[in-house]
């Protein structure tokens, strides 16, 4: 690939695309060893999201199991509870 | 909050101006991800679908700017109004973090498992609230950055390495997946299926939530405008 033609060939894609588009490596395949900052940004969304999908979904299955289980015990005694 | 609202059991929960803003951020969120997400997984068949529907890979480009340009606007808006103006001012306080909040969401726990006798007393906002208003602010000015830096790629590549435009992108993406996770996962439950609101709660449109949901979610604010006289 000639580099006085990246515009144009960038911009297949691109949009836009100017002489500094591709100044550095191009759709870097993500691995610590060449893109470390990238692979750990990554690793550390990877992380955090998955980990707060499962706080998420334990939050409120409490949430139901609590109800559930106060209206049950509450049913027990002949009342329902207000929460 | 007029007398025939009061006489029918209504609060005001949300203001003209604050149900305006909500249903701007909702519509440019989902015109956001749309356009996001489908360049993001642009390998995707349905991804493909979504760009071609969009009127190919430059007028996605166009669209998700002009939306986030919107978005960004409407945000500046919402910060001024929350600084500046005397509703907005009583909601930012409204707002705050405090200590409190972490023994409340720590009480929840205990409540709901069954060690704590008593549910904490929230005021007009709880932990859940707050916690998708802060998350909301801090996760949009974070896409707003990188997004920039994106859009003005040639600008920022003059200025930074390239390892920063790499890093940008990628926290653009997932700060998006964040976001829709949150939305999902969090909002979506607390206001939709939560079983006090199910199948809505209504304040995004009518402004209005029942007097006796409030004295039953947000006691302290009920104890509040009582005090006051307002309800």
């Amino acid at each position: 690939m000639n580099s006085r033609n990246l515009p144009k060939t960038c911009g297949k894609c691109h949009p836009n695309a100017g002489p500094n588009f591709a100044k550095g490596a191009v759709h870097v395949e993500v691995s610590p060893k060449k893109a470390m900052g990238v692979f750990a940004v990554r690793m550390f969304y990877t992380v955090f999201i998955s980990a707060l999908v499962i706080l998420f979904v334990l939050h409120v299955g409490l949430e139901l199991y609590g109800r559930w289980n106060r209206r049950r015990a509450g049913a027990g005694r002949g009342k329902e509870e207000g929460r | 909050m007029s007398r025939a609202d009061l006489a029918a059991g209504e609060v005001i929960r949300m203001s003209l101006l604050f149900r305006i803003q909500h249903l701007v951020l909702t519509v440019l969120l989902l015109v956001l991800a749309v356009t996001g997400f489908s360049l993001m997984y642009h390998d995707n068949a349905l991804a493909q679908a979504l760009i071609r529907l969009e009127g190919g890979v430059h007028n996605r480009g166009i669209i998700h700017r002009i939306a986030a340009v919107l978005l960004m606007a409407n945000v500046v808006h919402h910060l001024f109004y929350m600084l500046f103006s005397r509703e907005g001012k009583k909601e930012f306080l409204d707002l705050f973090i405090t200590r409190q909040d972490i023994g409340d969401f720590l009480q929840s726990l205990r409540y709901n498992i069954g060690l704590a006798a008593e549910y904490p007393r929230f005021g007009k906002y709880g932990y859940k609230e707050k916690f998708q208003y802060w998350g909301a602010s801090l996760g949009i000015v974070l896409i707003s950055i990188t997004g920039f830096m994106l859009w003005a790629e040639e600008f920022s590549m003059r200025f930074f390495p390239k390892f920063a435009l790499d890093l940008a992108m990628v926290i653009h993406g997932y700060q998006g997946m964040l976001a829709f996770v949150i939305l999902f996962f969090w909002h979506l439950y607390n206001v939709h299926l939560h079983p006090s609101v199910f199948p809505m709660n209504p304040s995004w449109i009518t402004g209005k939530v029942s007097a006796e949901w409030l004295r039953q979610e947000h006691p302290l604010e009920y104890e509040k405008l009582k005090g006051e006289g307002l309800l």
